[in-house]
């Protein structure tokens, strides 16, 4: 497929295009699909025996189970419906950053965005597109054919980079504009409290959706190349700081990963899935590489 | 806290100038747009607010440092906080100091007494003393080693002078000195009552006063009220007759004190040119006025320049008095006639021979010979009998002198002599002969006309007594201004007297010789023909003038010589002006004295007094503030001394402050230093340990 998007160029498509995003929670979708849906439904995987309860079809009654136990129980089998998938897309001021990497963060943001989004539609699942700051600016529902993802990749080509994050309101908004048990996937480079951010991963965590976070970051902000006493202007807020990297840099190394850990440890204990991307990384590598952790 | 040298204080807003610095021109790093803060801050949470914190310190130590610099440089003191100075004295010993204060001393025993008490309780050594006005009974300190009791014996001999001194100079040797000992800390006693002119000095006139010197101001004197009123010169009273040459001449001084307490000032009566003057301290009571009689030798020739004046704190300094009085040396007496008509006459006129004793010398002239008369000095008195009187020639002649001043004396010739009329111009109509009882004695008339000036019993009546008439005539007065000398108890008048412009006619019912009467005999007889020929010259000049009086002095020269004379105005005695022009830019002598003023045809002598109006009340404590230019640190005016001296020691002399101030600079300016150096600049070979590849 060829692309004219400047975040899915023709070579990211392709590479893209057989992704294969699974989830492991059960999700609420339409229509059949891939994904296992929180409902009992006639597909050939076994779910689960259940007591039997007069009306069922004895076809149902597992009688090796009887002939094991005496008990008559039936065989549930598990539903697959179609998977629905919210991409938030982080658009604040801290993404237009790049030192080391392929591409600025933000870029790099919006072509993960792009690429989730076409893949989820090729196999036959719905996409929607959220992008915020401190607020959700623009939503755009879950589209679920091809042939309206020029909606999603449009409006992705139109996002620029600008004002402050708040994840946590953001997430909290999104948790109740959406339903419940599908997939969030939060594109962001997560510059904020994390207690904050875990705050917001809970409240969607509540609502049984699957969260997968994509920290977005360029290894010169992690391992900043300053040399003597630089004036640090955060780029969101303003505020400066005079900085000694000599007394500071290990420490804020350190600073660094530990925040990434810590969503690392958050999300895998149970909220989701954490996924630290280097901006040096190429797109679909990445994206390989995330589908083969099957959240 | 109080500054030396507060100029450095306008200085102060330079402290700031680090911060100035840091704000406007302080180095700038370079900046980078980094995405976020938070592991800055994450890494070293307090790593920028303590770095901003450290740096605000250092900028406030170093603003510190510069400020405690400038504070220092302006060299700062506490007001009485330290020990008390080595003391020196300056002592105000004008005449004004010896005025009383309450209590009964002199101002300038309570100098003294302060003085002493303040020396008996110093911890120190040594002490200075420095008077007013240069006193030589009192041996001062020419330099600080004068030991204590060196100043306290010459305490003890401080007396007022009688002059207003030199405050300046004396402050001038006080801090000359003080500077070349070197002592940081001498306390400068000033006793005063600010009354001498030297003591106000202008605020201009400053002095560099040592550093640490201490100012006290110790006010003498009574503050509330005048001591005494000026004494004023009212009058002068000169003799009415003619004083002589070389004889002593009694006059009279009347004083009048307006003050509201005594007063005592010094009389001066003295003749221009004569030694020894006459001076004499004259005490007046309060709201007092009082006559002084004074005797003063008079020159063997005259006219004699007479000086009365006043001098002494309570005096009125503008009280001088100039008279210049004629003095009579051998004047001559025209006895016109011949020599046997005038009796004993001649002999009591001159009774030393030409003049020696009297004044007079009586020349025996002949009617005839009166030309010869008219080359010599003009006649004092002209006798002559009766019968001449009706000689046009000889009157007219007689009466052109008694217009000049001189005296005129008509006596009968012979008792036998029938009725004789007598010229108008004798101021007598007729004279009849009369039978005196020589019981009854003659008896003075007019008691007061100034014949009798010199002729006054203790009771101030004339001295004319045991007179005896043989033979007289008595008068008929024939004018109004006829006064009757003497008189008979029954009323007849034998001795009468007429003005005739300056001069006085004499008209006599007796003659001169014991015929007549036993007045030849009598002691009142030379007395009697001395005032009648020394004449009554109004020897008192009204003051013509005071001192400045330009109108009146203008007016007077017009009146006698017109507005457009030209003359010459010279200073005869006190005044040593010397001045031509014309009336109309003539300006009154501003001095007492006697002048002359002399146009083409006219010479006036004039006498100037001196102007009294403007006076002020003596003894009230002029108020000074200042002495060149330093504030008194303290002003002390208890009446006792052990009060006045107590309420010193409690306030003490100032302590400097510059050196602590200074140290306190040094340590912000190290503190500073560290800061910067220590907490600002990491240890780098630790940070290369920490830092990761």
């Amino acid at each position: 497929m060829s692309s004219v998007y400047r975040y899915l160029p023709a070579e990211l498509a392709e590479a893209v295009s057989c992704l294969g995003i699974r989830v492991r929670r059960p999700v609420r979708g339409r229509g059949d699909g891939l994904h296992r849906s929180p409902e009992f439904g006639s597909s050939v995987e076994f779910a689960e025996y259940r007591a039997y309860s007069p009306g069922d079809p004895l076809s149902r009654v597992d009688w090796s189970v009887y002939a094991r136990t005496d008990r008559f129980m039936v065989r549930r089998y598990q539903e697959e419906t179609s998977l629905r998938a919210t991409i938030v897309l982080d658009t604040s001021g801290s993404l237009d950053f790049r030192e080391v990497g392929v591409m600025s963060k933000f870029a790099y943001a919006c072509t993960l965005a792009a690429a989730v989004c076409f893949a989820l539609v090729r196999q036959g699942d719905a996409a929607g597109l959220m992008t915020f700051t401190h607020r959700i600016d623009r939503e755009i529902p879950c589209i679920g054919t091809i042939s309206k993802l020029h909606r999603l990749l449009e409006a992705i080509e139109a996002v620029r980079p600008g004002g402050q994050s708040d994840v946590r309101a953001v997430l909290f908004d999104v948790a109740s504009r959406i339903g419940s048990q599908s997939l969030v996937i939060v594109i962001s480079d997560f510059l904020d409290d994390p207690d904050r951010i875990l705050e917001g991963v809970r409240r969607l965590d509540h609502d049984a959706h699957t969260v997968i976070l994509l920290h977005v970051f360029d290894d010169g902000e992690r391992r900043p190349s300053l040399s003597g006493l630089t004036e640090i202007e955060e780029m969101e807020s303003g505020r400066r700081m005079i900085v000694d990297p000599d007394v500071l840099l290990a420490s804020y190394t350190t600073a660094f990963d530990a925040h990434g850990e810590r969503l690392h440890r958050a999300c895998s204990e149970r909220l989701g899935d954490y996924h630290r991307i280097d901006t040096r990384e190429p797109p679909a590598r990445a994206l390989l590489r995330l589908s083969r952790a099957r959240p | 806290m109080h500054f030396a040298f507060p100029l450095f204080l306008w200085m102060l807003p330079l402290s700031l100038a680090p911060l100035w610095f840091h704000l406007f021109m302080g180095r700038r790093h370079p900046s980078r747009r980094f995405p976020s803060l938070m592991f800055f801050l994450a890494a070293a949470p307090r790593h920028h607010a303590r770095r901003r914190v450290v740096e605000w310190v250092i900028l406030c130590l170093r603003c510190l440092a510069l400020a405690l610099f400038l504070l220092a440089l302006a060299r700062p003191f506490f007001r009485g906080t330290g020990p008390p100075g080595m003391p020196v004295f300056l002592v105000d010993n004008a005449a004004s100091m010896g005025l009383k204060r309450p209590g009964g001393r002199s101002r300038l025993e309570w100098a003294g007494a302060v003085a002493r008490q303040i020396l008996a309780e110093s911890p120190h050594h040594r002490a200075g003393l420095f008077v007013s006005v240069a006193d030589p009974a009192v041996t001062l300190s020419q330099s600080l080693e004068g030991s204590r009791e060196a100043v306290l014996d010459a305490v003890s001999r401080l007396r007022p002078t009688h002059a207003a001194g030199n405050p300046l100079s004396a402050l001038h040797s006080a801090i000359a000195l003080i500077q070349s000992s070197g002592m940081a800390a001498v306390d400068l006693h000033v006793f005063t009552d600010g009354m001498a002119p030297g003591w106000s000095l202008p605020e201009t006139d400053v002095l560099a006063w040592p550093p640490g010197a201490r100012l006290i101001l110790y006010r003498c004197g009574d503050v509330q009220g005048e001591e005494g009123g000026l004494v004023r010169l009212e009058q002068v009273k000169l003799p009415s007759l003619l004083p002589v040459a070389g004889q002593p001449m009694r006059l009279q001084v009347q004083l009048q004190n307006p003050g509201e307490r005594p007063a005592e000032v010094w009389l001066t009566v003295e003749i221009e040119g004569m030694d020894a003057p006459v001076r004499e301290g004259v005490r007046l009571a309060a709201h007092a006025t009082q006559v002084v009689e004074r005797v003063v030798p008079l020159p063997a020739s005259g006219p004699a320049h007479l000086h009365v004046f006043l001098d002494g704190l309570t005096a009125d300094p503008a009280a001088h008095a100039w008279r210049s009085i004629p003095v009579l040396t051998g004047a001559p007496v025209l006895l016109v006639g011949h020599g046997d008509d005038f009796g004993l006459l001649p002999a009591a006129l001159s009774p030393g021979g030409r003049g020696d004793l009297s004044g007079l010398d009586a020349q025996l002239v002949a009617s005839t010979d009166l030309s010869d008369t008219r080359a010599g000095p003009p006649p004092r008195m002209i006798v002559f009998p009766w019968h001449h009187a009706s000689d046009p020639d000889l009157a007219q002649w007689v009466l052109s002198h008694a217009a000049s001043g001189a005296s005129l004396l008509l006596f009968p010739v012979h008792p036998d002599a029938d009725t004789h009329v007598l010229p108008d111009w004798s101021g007598v109509r007729r004279a009849v002969p009369v039978d005196p009882d020589p019981a009854q004695a003659v008896q003075p008339a007019s008691p007061d006309d100034p014949l009798w000036h010199d002729l006054r019993d203790a009771d101030g009546m004339p001295r004319v007594t045991g007179m005896v008439l043989h033979h007289a005539f008595g008068l008929e007065s024939a004018s109004p201004e006829t006064r009757e000398l003497l008189r008979m108890p029954d009323g007849e008048v034998i001795l009468t007297v007429v003005p005739r412009g300056r001069g006085r006619i004499y008209v006599s019912g007796i003659g001169w010789d014991l015929r007549w009467s036993n007045l030849p005999r009598r002691a009142v007889f030379l007395a009697l023909a001395h005032a009648m020929a020394r004449g009554v010259d109004t020897q008192e000049f009204t003051p013509v003038v005071r001192a400045g009086e330009t109108a009146r002095f203008r007016s007077m020269l017009d009146a006698a010589m017109g507005p457009e004379a030209v003359v010459r105005v010279m200073g005869l005695a006190g005044d040593t002006l010397h001045w031509a022009g014309t009336i109309r830019d003539v300006s009154a002598p501003a001095r007492a004295g006697l002048v002359r003023v002399v146009s083409d045809d006219v010479r006036l002598d004039v006498v100037v007094d001196g102007d009294s109006r403007a006076v002020r009340p003596v003894g009230r404590i002029e108020p000074i503030s200042h002495l060149a230019g330093r504030p008194f640190d303290q002003v002390v005016d208890d009446v006792d001394p052990v009060q006045a001296v107590a309420r010193l020691q409690h306030a003490r002399r100032d302590q400097p402050f510059m050196g602590v101030l200074l140290v306190l600079a040094l340590l912000a300016a190290l503190a500073e230093t560290f800061l910067a150096n220590r907490l600002l600049t990491p240890d780098r070979g630790a940070m290369h340990g920490k830092q990761a590849p």
